[in-house]
């Protein structure tokens, strides 16, 4: 490895974009196939591409940031900034697709009745299981914050002796550690307690609750689509209620794989006190999320019922 | 001929203050379901109903009307009478 | 040369378009009045800019002044504030009769004295009049086949009914249409309103004088959409009484 006189991470050829963009492709018009001819082939095909390229390109970014040393401090800070602004752009397709309902459900249509929810949808009770959802995800939330203050109160990454490779070059401290920082416990301090555990445990604990209200949330949320007594092609209504709460759901699902992979990379003991990015920008993502379905109770499921 | 020509008034439905745009969709449909809900509460007969047929007549393309009576008389009408 | 003179006279009478027109046909309505003073209101700004901006062009392109003042100045405030403030002026100039004629046009069928409404199909137009009680006349337009035509028609614009208005009347005009979108144009009375499935525009104008008014669908519709044209009939009001009272309709 040449010695770098810059902060910046210069990476290296990568095959992911390539492989990326052509699972798009195959995805998209596999998806104009299926519609039209109900053939799953060529869809499912570009998923899989997608998904090699979502897994092994972010095993690559893991591999860069934990274990080689290149997530300095000014990348780490383009990295954050990169995920605010994919979460911005999220949030403007979720203000599309929120348009779409307002301008449905403000002055409904003569074909609707002009009234909404038009007439024959049953709209779902917003007191029953949409409210449960709701607690569900605040409570996720808070238990995401229980995880990442346990992480930020724990140990500092252990700074390698001087000579090896790890702190060498012109890197600010940037907690480029190997597997070493939160499993052992520091001889020089007491051990960190938190809730009457060590810190680590209590991560462990607030991550996997979250995951697991995550998961609870889906869960409902299918159950809640089974039970819908409309479907999507059931007037804009059905149109729009399943557009947003899908889309949502979609993002609880992305959120909880973020999530996951932070659990299993805590496990692996990757996230030190100073520097755990992945983690970070899960929760940015998570609470975005979770925002989102707040909009979507008060205005989809309360006030348009 | 002449008779007929008497008979003959060149009036038509006023301006409607509630739909003062050029959309003027809600404006058949609401007088559409006036007269609905004025001929439930008072009847077939009922003279004052009439004023709103007038305008619905005027307003309405006759195909939405043709619809519109056929989805009222199987039950099938979208809108609140 | 009776037919000469009869296919001259029809061209005459006729308010259609032209082959190689290239300005508006004749006003119609004060609406259209309007819009051609505007459009050479502006016509006369434009002259005056494109003459004087080709003026400084030449000037300091063939000028002998090529070293001169012009061409080695990098800044310059007082050229600066006048070339923002005239363009400005000019602006509002063309801004404030424009906005006045939008208003203008936007309140055509408010104090209307006849509604008719027109509904757009693959390919023709219906008209229909429920102004009259019980008299509910109601008919399709659909454009007579070039074979079909006679000395002094117009190709692909006349049509087997006409929509029949009075003149001096205010006619409030609600547009819709039964399949795909439309557009039903009458270029002299400034007439341009989209039918669209499932939504009622409408617009409204004034007929200045007796005359045969031709347009055509101005959204395009599917494989006749240039076989759909619209033709209105001007009258005078007791004609129109007369039409509206006849047993036949």
């Amino acid at each position: 490895m040449s010695l770098v006189y810059h902060p910046y991470h210069l990476v290296d050829p990568s095959p992911w974009p390539f492989v990326g963009a052509s699972g798009a492709f195959l995805f998209t018009s596999g998806a104009v196939i299926l519609f039209h001819y109900n053939d799953y082939r060529l869809a499912l095909t570009g998923l899989f591409l997608i998904i090699i390229t979502a897994s092994a390109w972010w095993r690559d970014v893991i591999r860069e940031g934990t274990h080689q040393g290149h997530h300095t401090q000014v990348v780490v800070r383009g990295l954050k900034l990169g995920m605010l602004l994919f979460i911005l752009s999220e949030v403007c397709l979720f203000l599309a697709f929120f348009w779409a309902f307002f301008h449905s459900s403000l002055a409904p249509s003569v074909e609707l009745g002009s009234v909404w929810p038009p007439l024959g949808i049953e709209a779902l009770d917003p007191f029953a299981v949409p409210l449960l959802n709701t607690t569900i995800l605040l409570s996720s939330g808070a238990t995401v914050t229980w995880a990442h203050h346990a992480i930020i109160g724990g140990p500092a990454p252990i700074s390698a002796p001087k000579g090896t490779q790890g702190s060498e070059g012109p890197l600010p401290s940037n907690g480029a550690t190997t597997s070493s920082s939160l499993l052992s416990t520091p001889n020089d301090q007491r051990a960190p307690t938190f809730l009457g555990t060590d810190f680590r445990t209590n991560a462990v604990i607030g991550l996997l609750m979250t995951v697991l209200l995550g998961i609870i949330f889906t869960g409902l949320q299918a159950f809640e689509y089974k039970e819908a007594s409309f479907a999507i092609s059931d007037s804009v209504y059905g149109s729009t209620f399943f557009m947003l709460t899908g889309t949502h759901g979609l993002h609880v699902l992305v959120g909880t794989t973020f999530l996951i992979v932070c659990f299993i990379r805590l496990l692996s003991n990757q996230f030190t006190n100073s520097h755990h990015l992945g983690l970070e920008a899960a929760i940015w993502y998570w609470h975005f999320v979770d925002v989102v379905w707040l909009f979507l109770y008060v205005f989809v499921y309360w006030w348009g019922s | 001929m002449s008779e007929e020509k008497e008979k003959i008034v060149l009036k038509t439905a006023p301006f409607d203050n509630r739909f003062p745009n050029t959309n003027q969709t809600k404006n058949c449909w609401q007088n559409y379901v006036d007269y609905q809900r004025c001929i439930k509460a008072k009847g077939e007969d009922f003279e004052a109903c009439q004023y709103f047929k007038r305008i619905y007549r005027i307003m309405c393309p006759n195909h939405w009307v043709e619809q519109w009576d056929e989805q009222v008389e199987n039950g099938t009408f979208a809108g609140r009478i | 040369m009776k037919d000469f003179i009869k296919n001259v006279y029809c061209s005459l009478i006729r308010d259609a378009n032209e082959p190689w027109q290239l300005g508006f046909q004749d006003a119609g309505s004060p609406v259209m009045e309007e819009i051609i003073m505007l459009h050479d209101q502006i016509l006369f700004i434009l002259t005056i800019i494109v003459g004087v901006v080709l003026w400084l062009i030449i000037r300091i392109l063939l000028g002998n002044n090529y070293y001169s003042y012009y061409w080695n100045k990098l800044d310059g405030s007082l050229i600066e504030v006048i070339w923002t403030l005239i363009p400005a002026f000019i602006l509002i100039l063309i801004a404030f009769p424009s906005l006045r004629l939008l208003y203008i046009m936007d309140e055509c069928g408010f104090s209307a004295n006849i509604t008719i409404k027109v509904t757009g199909h693959q390919w023709y137009w219906s008209y229909s009049y429920e102004d009259y009680g019980e008299k509910n006349i109601e008919f399709d337009s659909y454009m007579i086949p070039t074979a079909d035509l006679e000395l002094g028609d117009l190709r692909l614009l006349e049509v087997d009914n006409r929509l029949i208005l009075p003149v001096d009347t205010n006619v409030r005009v609600l547009i819709t249409a039964a399949d795909v979108l439309h557009s039903w144009t009458v270029p002299s009375l400034a007439v341009k309103m989209d039918a669209v499935p499932g939504r009622i525009n409408e617009t409204g104008f004034l007929i200045k004088r007796p005359g045969i008014f031709y347009g055509q669908c101005s959204e395009i519709c599917g494989a006749n959409h240039s076989f759909m044209p619209i033709v209105v009939e001007s009258v005078s009001l007791s004609k129109y009484i007369d039409w509206i009272g006849r047993e036949d309709l």
